[in-house]
Order: C-alpha cells, then structure tokens, then sequence
C-alpha cells in the first residue's frame, strides 16, 4: 500500500491541509491501520482532552442572560432619561472596548451610528430620546411593582437556603432599587403592626431555636413566612421593616436570614442601610467568622453595605455612603476590604459617566484605608475612561496625607504590574511622596531599564530624595542590583539642582553603605567633590569599632580616589583621631597623592609628630620619595582593598602592605 | 428612533437579515443571532477566567457591549466571531480588574479543602487538566480552547483573537506542545 508522504501526513495532522488533502488522507486512513495509529497518536490529545475536561454544563440557558441583558438595557435607559443632557458616558467600541462618548444611552443603534460618528449628539435631541424611554421605563416599573405586589419576590425565602450557595462578594452583582415601602398605604396600620410583631417574634424563635445552624435557621423562618406569603403579604418588605424599626432581637433575626438567603442581599442592603443600630449589627459582622459558616454570613452583609456604598439605590446620600464605608473600613476584615475595592471602583467607574461623581470618589476615597485607595486608583488610572479621574483624586486625597499615601505606594510599588508601576512613579513624583521613595528605588532595582522610574526618583531631587535613598539603599542591601543603582542614584543626585541639602544626605548614604557599595559609589562621585562628599561620610560616621570596616574603605576611597588637596585635608582629619597603628598605615596610603615632604609638612602643621608617620612608613621601601606614587599602583591598592571589602567577612583589619 | 420590540423572529433568517433587524432595535433578533453563541462565549470565559460566576458575569457584559456595538460588527465577519471577540476582550479586561481585586481577596477565600468525594481519579484528571490549560498564556489558552472545545476553524479564531491565521496555529500548536508534555503520565495511563 502507498502511504501518503509523512509531510501531509503531518499537514492533515496540523489542520493545515487542504480539503483535497484531507479527502486524500481520510480515504488512505480508512484502509490503513498503521498510519491510522499514527494519526491517533498525534491527534490524541485533542480527544483526551476533550474527554478529560468537558465544559462545564452550565444551568443557565440563553433566555436568562438575555432577560437579564434587556432589565439592563431598559434600566440604564430610565437612568439615562433621568441624567441631564450632554452628560459624557461610557461607550462601547464595537469590539467590546470602551471609549467617552456623550451620553446616547441606548438610543436607536441604526440612529446612533451617525451621531456616533460624529462623535456627539446634540442636548435636545438626547434629551427627546431620554423622554422616548420614559414611558417604556414606566411601563416596566409599573409591571414589575405589579408583579412584586402579587407575590413575585425571590421564591427563595419558602426554603431553606444553603449558606454555602451564598454569592461571593466578587460575583455580587450591584442590587437593583428595592421596591418603595407602601406597607402603611396599603395595610391596616394594627395589622400592620399585629403582622409584624408576629413576624419578629417567628424570626426571633427561629433564632434561638438554630443559633448556629443557618440551614436550620432558614427552614425555620421559610415556616413562618409561608402563611404571610399565603395571604399576599410582601414578605421581603416587612423584613425590612423589621430590621428597620423592630426589636433588636428580631432586626437582628431579620438581618441574619436575609444575610443567609442568597437573593436578599437587597432586603439586607436596605436594612443595614436603615437600621438604627448599625455599629451592632457590623459588631455582629465583626464577630461572624467564629460563627459556624459565619464567613459566609459576613461576607453577605459586607456585600450588602458594599452596595449600598458602591451601587446606591437612587437617593442614597453620600453621607450615607460615607457612613458604610466608614463601616466597612472601621471592620478591617479582609471581606470587608475587599468590599470597599469594590465600592471605590464603582465609585471610579461612576465618574465615567458623571462628572460629578468625581466629588463623591473623592470623598469616599478619603474615608477609606490608604492602601486601598492607591490600589484601585492605579488600577483605575491605567483604564482609558477612569484615568483623568483616578489622577485627579489620588492628587487631591493624597495631597492630605503624603506619608500615608507614600507608604502605601511604598508596599505596593514592587507588586505592581508595569504600566501600574510606572503610573505610581509618576503620580508618586507628582504629589511629592518621599515615603514612596524606598518603593520607587525597589521597583528601579527590579526594572534596571524603567527611565519613568529613575526619571521619577530623580525628579524629587536634592534632601528629600537622597534620605529616601538611603532608607532604600539599606532595604536593597545584598541585592546584585544595589551597587549599580546606589552608585546611579547618587551621582543622579549630585546632578540635582539642589546642591547645598545633597551633600549631608549622600554622606549618610556613604555612611552606611558597606565598604564595597561604598568604594563603587566614590568612584561614581564627580571628582571635583568626591573628596568633599568622602571626608563628609567620614565625619557621619559613628566614632564605633562597628564603623571601622566602612572607615577603612572610606579612606581608602580617598587615598586613591581623591586629589593632593584632599589628602592634606584627611590627614588633618586623621590627626583628630587616635593615632592607632592603622590610622597611621591609613595616613601613609593617604599620603600616595603626597610627596614625603608634602606628607610630613601637613602631618606636622595638623600637629601631629612627624616621626609617627615616618616611623610607620619605615619599611616601605618608598620612603622617603620625591613625588606621589604613580597611578598604577594606586589602582593596585584600590583593586585589593574592593576585593577585600566585598568578601565581607572578615573586615580589612590592615592595610595591605603592598601599598607601601 | 425608539427601539420596537417586535415579534418573535421565526423560521430561518440569515444572518444579514438579523443583524440588519437588530440594528434597527429589534431584540428577538438579536436574540436570534446571539442565541446560539451564548454557550460557546458562557464556555471561553469559563476556561479564560477560571470561575463560573465570573463567566457570568462576562458573557452578560458581553451580551450588553455587543448589543450596543451592532454598528460595529462587519459583514464579512460571522457574529460568532465577533461576539466571541467581544467576550474575550471582556474576559481580558476582567482578568486584569481582578488580579488587584484579588490581593485583597486572597485571605476572603479560603482554599477551598477538596472533599474526599472529589479525589477520584476522573476529577483529579480534570483538576490536573484544568490548571496545565489555565497555566498557559491567554491566548494560547483562548486559541487551544476554541479549537479544541469549539472547533472553530483557525480563520474564524483569528477573527475572534484579534490574530492572523497562521498565528493562530502558532498558538495552538504551542499550547499542544505544552499539554503534551506536561500531561504526559495522564496522556499515557489513558
């Protein structure tokens, strides 16, 4: 039999044979057992795959996504009727991107798309096409008050509710308006209040009855509200007045089966928006992860304040949603944060779309954990539509508290994803944050190549960056980057503008840098200060035998880095200090720059006695000499003591005698 | 113009004539063309977002962008193809959202203990089957699952991705590789 050539073989394998192709092997496959094996064996994978890992049977079908899709279109489009013309909104680019646009909200999509292309659609015709949806926005209104009034709230309060099905915080989506509270219009206030009572009562057995079994608890309550439904009464709303103006014992009973039924998180949200004694019910929160399936529980109520905050029923004062942030970040339970990060996005993304809003992002943000705040408006600042806002929010909330907000741009620089990282540079060099300095030179060390970065480090200039510097320095210690950078960063800093303040603060950067840093970073030094910037090291550093390994390299440093001039002055410095035998060996290296006249002259006119310096120079056998050593050998000195100062134990405890 | 909703579209219509309808606000039309894309857009943003609420949640955003993008989608393109290019920007995008999200969520969720039940051989497949797709990158992961799961052709995918053809196979043929090798105990026991 002939087989096909292995290269179609591989082709029909690949995919990329062509119908022709594929007919031909197909036929060849059907009589030929071998090749057949061999193109199982290749396209196996896919089978198995397929086997192994079906996708998974979803229990929604198309029809609830598209009734969900047409509540949503119809909602924004009452929203829209009730927005003031011209407002800018979100739009969607036909590939599901999203760009401003002025609000068209759901006009006509064949009309929109020459407004569309133009880019704008006039007020008063925005304006007729809010008033168009009025009336359609009504009539659903009205069919779904009608609905709810006949008993059409979420079945679930009938059965018991597993907690466990409970929506996670991330996956809650925000509540729609829960229906207005007509209870007193449309009942007998007695038995209104006889309802009621007996109602709180059921709950409060109910309560006491399964303290810690929510199932249990569910069912319980599912009985006692079975003949309310019965005779037509809203269920859900008396619930809510419950929490609202019941006992304590039954608003408390009231909140905690909407917190275990999944569909109440609107019947929450409006019960902890209302009642009185919120800081109890958020004590409760607080105390729920001890509870049995109390993470669940928490993080049902956590979402229903999120959504009063993030997703407010219309009306909902921004007091009131200050309040509930203020909750939420008093709570400080990880549930509770990451509510209020869903609460800042939303109120981010509202800015999208109303221009006011950016007050009330502002407000809120101010009212929330610092770390938070940073977190979601870098998120924020890198989307096309939020970014205007979330920049001019972080400048605004960070303008009142730089340490906080430098701090947290601190902790979160080296997390973050690139464009995050290089936005919090910017913003960090905006604003003026020293306390993200650290951060920012973590992140430069993590991303050597990020000129934003340097760019940004550099542009806080002179004192405030290098004590930033330092404390980073310290941070990055041991790290392969860290000489390369501190050496960058100082000599970005000597650059700076702001000359007088550097000076002091690249002495503590030498200071306490170890001698290998140290000696790199002398060498980066512009030569017209280094001796300068050196001798002030030396004079930052502590007079301790802990600081002697620095010292040494310090000296070194000078003695082959510096000038003639610089020598001089460090012998002068020297003379101040004990006259060890090694602070004579360091005076003799110091003095490589020096002719042996010179060296004794500035050793004598500091006051010292000659005879020391010659006495330690003695067995050189470069004593006494007419002029400096030559460069080499300086150079060799250099070498060696860097090679001994970057191995760093044990510390230089002499000079190498070679220098002499 | 107001959007009508009008009756209910019967029988077969071609694609053209849906979207033309859909255009002019028609939503049973839309529900027509869109229909029968849902599973496949509910099952890509299940395996690009790794949780079922999250899919969800995608699709119906998608579900709304595309509604509102109709004027964008092009003749020549099928509406699979831009419905699923929707969803997976969509998943993009939220993917992104997420991973700040999730380093303040991290502690909310606890991983969750596998219940012995669970440890059957079969789910321990589809655990290990899972995670080597979800580690791959997200177009390799979109490219394989498209192909594989949904086999679509590769021009349809490239259209959906954003992506030439042949760079389509590129991916497939990369991601296969991977999950060849990394699966390959599971792929001989089987």
């Amino acid at each position: 039999m002939k087989h096909p050539p292995s290269a179609l073989l591989r082709r029909y394998i690949l995919d990329e044979a062509d119908a022709d192709e594929r007919l031909l092997v197909e036929q060849h496959l059907g009589a030929c057992n071998r090749c057949r094996t061999k193109v199982a064996q290749e396209t196996r994978l896919d089978e198995w795959l397929v086997e192994s890992c079906p996708v998974a049977d979803q229990p929604h079908g198309a029809r609830g996504a598209f009734d969900k899709l047409w509540a949503q279109v119809d909602g924004q489009a009452a929203d829209a009727a009730q927005a003031e013309p011209g407002d800018t909104a979100t739009r969607t680019r036909a590939d599901g991107g999203s760009f401003m646009a002025p609000d068209t909200t759901d006009a006509s999509l064949a009309d929109g798309r020459s407004h569309a292309s133009r880019g704008q659609l006039t007020a008063p015709l925005a304006m007729r096409r809010a008033a168009g949806w009025l009336v359609p926005a009504a009539i659903a209104a009205g069919i779904a008050l009608f609905l709810w009034w006949r008993g059409g709230e979420p079945p679930h309060l009938d059965s018991a509710v597993d907690p466990a099905q409970d929506t996670p915080i991330a996956a809650a989506e925000p509540e729609q308006a829960p229906p207005v509270d007509d209870l007193d219009e449309r009942f007998d206030p007695t038995r209104l209040q006889a309802v009621r009572g007996a109602l709180g009562d059921g709950l409060c057995e109910a309560d006491e009855a399964h303290p810690s079994d929510d199932a249990a608890f569910a069912a319980a309550c599912a009985d006692v509200c079975r003949p309310l439904r019965a005779q037509a009464w809203p269920v859900p709303m008396l619930l809510r007045r419950i929490g609202r103006e019941g006992g304590a014992a039954a608003a408390d009973a009231a909140l905690r089966l909407a917190a275990v039924s999944t569909d109440c998180d609107a019947t929450l949200a409006d019960a902890v928006a209302n009642a009185s004694r919120r800081d109890a019910v958020m004590a409760r929160l607080v105390a729920a992860p001890a509870r049995p399936a109390g993470a669940a529980y928490a993080s049902s109520l956590v979402a229903a304040l999120a959504n009063v905050a993030g997703a407010p029923a219309p009306g909902t004062s921004l007091d009131r949603r200050l309040e509930v942030v203020g909750l939420l970040a008093r709570d400080g339970q990880p549930a509770a944060r990451a509510a209020l990060v869903r609460v800042l996005d939303a109120a981010l993304r509202e800015t999208a779309s109303t221009p006011d809003a950016a007050q009330t992002l502002t407000a809120l943000a101010a009212a929330a954990p610092v770390d938070l705040v940073v977190d979601v408006l870098l998120e924020g600042g890198t989307r096309s539509t939020t970014r205007a806002a979330a920049e001019s929010c972080f400048a605004e909330v960070a303008a009142g508290d730089r340490a906080a907000f430098g701090s947290a741009l601190n902790g979160l620089l080296p997390k973050l994803p690139g464009a995050q990282r290089q936005l919090a540079a910017r913003w960090a060099a905006s604003v003026v944050l020293p306390d993200a300095l650290p951060g920012l030179c973590a992140a430069l060390a993590l991303q050597p190549d990020d000129e934003q970065l340097a760019g940004a480090i550099g542009s806080f200039g002179g004192e405030i960056a290098a004590r930033g510097l330092t404390v980073a320095l310290l941070a990055e210690r041991g790290r392969p980057a860290a000489n390369g950078l501190m050496a960058e960063i100082v000599s970005c800093l000597i650059r700076a503008p702001e000359e007088g303040p550097v000076a002091p603060a690249i002495a503590q950067v030498l200071a306490s840098s170890r001698g290998d840093e140290l000696l790199r970073i002398a060498q980066a030094l512009p030569e017209t200060r280094r001796g300068d910037l050196l001798l002030a090291g030396l004079e930052a550093l502590p007079a301790n035998s802990a600081s002697q390994f620095r010292r040494e390299s310090l000296l070194t440093a000078l003695a082959c880095e510096g000038s003639a001039r610089d020598g001089t002055r460090l012998m002068a410095w020297i003379g101040t200090r004990p006259s060890t035998d090694r602070i004579l060996a360091l005076a003799w290296t110091t003095a490589y720059h020096l002719s042996s006249a010179e060296a004794t002259d500035a050793w004598q006119q500091c006051g010292h006695d000659p005879d020391l310096l010659a006495n330690a120079a003695r067995d050189s056998g470069n004593w006494p000499r007419a002029a400096p050593a030559p460069p080499a050998r300086r150079q060799r000195v250099l070498d060696d003591t860097l090679r001994r100062a970057s191995r760093t134990s044990p510390p230089i405890t002499s000079v190498s005698k070679g220098a002499f | 113009m107001i959007p009508q909703i009008r009756g209910r579209v019967t029988g077969h219509v071609p694609e053209p004539e849906l979207l033309k309808r859909a255009l002019g606000g028609d939503r049973p039309a839309f529900e027509e063309l869109a229909g029968p894309c849902v599973a496949a857009g509910r099952a890509l943003a299940a395996r690009l977002l790794g949780s079922p609420e999250d899919a969800e949640d995608a699709l119906q955003e998608a579900l709304l962008k595309s509604w509102r993008g109709l004027s964008g989608v092009r003749p020549e393109v099928p509406f699979r193809a831009f419905f699923l290019r929707v969803i997976y920007n969509q998943c993009a995008d939220q993917r992104r959202r997420r991973d700040t999200r999730r380093r303040h969520e991290m502690a909310v969720r606890p991983s969750a203990e596998r219940a012995p039940s669970d440890r059957t051989a079969q789910r321990e497949t589809l655990l290990k089957v899972t995670s080597a797709i979800a580690a791959l990158p997200e177009r390799q992961q979109a490219a394989l699952h498209l192909r594989v799961f949904e086999e679509l052709d590769y021009r349809t995918i490239g259209a959906v991705l954003g992506i030439t053809e042949r760079s389509v196979r590129i991916y497939v043929m990369r991601a296969r590789s991977v999950l060849r090798e990394r699966l390959a105990a599971d792929l001989e026991d089987s």
